[in-house]
């Protein structure tokens, strides 16, 4: 993936679900990209890893 | 969808002898040699079906289990699962359907096929039953153990059938059949068990000697059946096989990537896959009579529940309803990963007057329906694999996005 500098964090929040089964703990950020692209990327906090948030 | 005036003079008879037993045999082959007893499935203390090696050691129907037992030490009893044996049979009857469009189900393991116009169609009896065991073999796993019977009407037919091995269909030809008519015993003749002991006492053996006497003199014994069973006997008798509407189930179904346990959710699922089913085009004119819902289950299980309804209807809340209650009165053992709703019995749909308005709607969607299922079939052979899905709303509450909605095959 293309790597793009963050312009600015309009918001984040955390979610933690699904304890029951196979725990989700995720922490979301809804960002604007320089260059103006709008995106929402979270980071998996049980793997450590990024994904980008599709629609 | 078929008409209800279809019918055929002359007729195939498809006959698998104790067909819920064959049924478990056939879904667990290592049962095929030992000694089974299927049990009532009203009274689960009595046996019901027994296979001829139980029968060999003495067990008969309607024995009590401790007696079948004391007989029989080995007998593998098992509980009746008759959802599954309806399932498997009308597998049967759709494979049957690739041959002849006059198809007459009689009961379970039972089946005329009215075979008219197949004669320049497919060519004489023996091909056009070679046909029926091909279309069996091919959809079905029953074709070695089906038995064929073939003659002018139903009851020569059904005699024919009785009288076939498995693998060794009977033909019985229009000039044959006075002389296998006359032959058979009275036992084969569709009367009650009383006018049988009847026949018995007044020295009437064969149909030919029920033929011999004066159609009046039947009458006046045994009225309207004694007429009846004059004709059978005789050969006069005209009962073509009639071809019932037989509409194919309309399926629709939703694979989940995480399976899922919460009832709220899955009720919602099968409230969408209701309303999605009810849109499918061969739904139009057709008020849904029989739902079944169907879910696969981590681990291999499965779950089904079913709902006749007794006002057949085309309102997602009315056919729902009751599978919601099946629902919560025996849910699922286990998460699920498949759900499938399937309409499986139909009702016209002239007596709800809104329902034409509905259809009119219906019709326009079903161009449109035909429209995409062109471009799919289209997308899948340049790029050799489904692109086309469909969104269905599944948990829109949820935090986890990914889990608000679900992707399923157009196709599907």
């Amino acid at each position: 993936m293309e790597r793009t500098a963050v312009d600015v964090v309009i918001d984040s929040w955390r979610i933690n679900d699904e304890w029951w089964r196979n725990p989700v703990s995720r922490r979301y950020l809804d960002i604007v990209l320089e260059g103006g692209g709008h995106v929402v990327v979270f980071q998996d906090l049980v793997t450590g890893d990024w994904y980008l948030q599709k629609p | 969808m078929r008409s209800a005036t279809l019918s055929s003079d002359r007729a195939a008879c498809l006959w698998i002898p104790l067909f819920p037993l064959r049924c478990e045999e056939h879904r667990r082959p290592d049962l095929e040699k030992k000694p089974l007893a299927l049990l009532s499935a009203t009274d689960t203390r009595r046996v019901w079906q027994i296979a001829p090696t139980a029968r060999r050691a003495g067990v008969s129907v309607g024995m009590t289990v401790s007696q079948a037992i004391g007989l029989c030490p080995t007998l593998v009893l098992i509980e009746p699962d008759p959802v599954y044996y309806d399932e498997q049979f009308t597998h049967l009857v759709a494979a049957l359907g690739h041959v002849s469009p006059v198809v007459e189900p009689v009961e379970l393991g039972r089946v005329f096929i009215g075979v008219d116009g197949l004669e320049r169609l497919i060519g004489p009896p023996e091909q056009q039953l070679a046909m029926m065991r091909r279309a069996l073999d091919r959809r079905t796993g029953w074709a070695s153990i089906a038995r064929l019977g073939w003659g002018r009407g139903k009851f020569v037919s059904w005699i024919a059938a009785a009288r076939a091995k498995p693998g060794k269909p009977m033909i019985v030809r229009d000039h044959e059949q006075r002389t296998f008519i006359a032959q058979q015993p009275t036992a084969v003749l569709p009367i009650l068990p009383d006018t049988h002991r009847r026949l018995v006492q007044l020295g009437l053996k064969t149909l030919h000697d029920i033929a011999q006497l004066p159609e009046v003199a039947m009458v006046s014994q045994f009225g309207r059946e004694g007429r009846e069973a004059w004709q059978l006997a005789s050969g006069l008798a005209r009962d073509p096989v009639i071809g019932q509407e037989h509409p194919e189930p309309i399926v629709a179904a939703l694979h989940f990537s995480v399976p899922i346990a919460d009832r709220l959710l899955l009720a919602n699922a099968i409230h969408k896959l209701v309303e999605r089913a009810l849109k499918h085009p061969r739904r139009i004119g057709w008020r849904v009579r029989a739902t079944r819902v169907r879910a696969k289950l981590e681990h291999g299980a499965s779950w089904l529940a079913e709902a006749i309804h007794k006002d057949p209807t085309a309102y997602s809340e009315r056919i729902v309803a009751p599978l919601k209650v099946r629902l919560e009165q025996s849910p699922p053992t286990g998460a699920i990963e498949t759900l499938t709703v399937e309409f499986t019995d139909f009702a016209r749909g002239t007596q709800e007057l809104q329902l034409f308005a509905r259809d009119a709607a219906s019709s326009v969607r079903a161009g449109r329906q035909r429209a995409l299922e062109h471009a799919a079939t289209e997308i899948k052979s340049r790029l050799k694999r489904p692109m086309l899905h469909h969104i269905i709303e599944v948990q829109p509450w949820s935090r986890i996005p990914e889990r608000r909605y679900a992707l399923i095959d157009f196709e599907h």
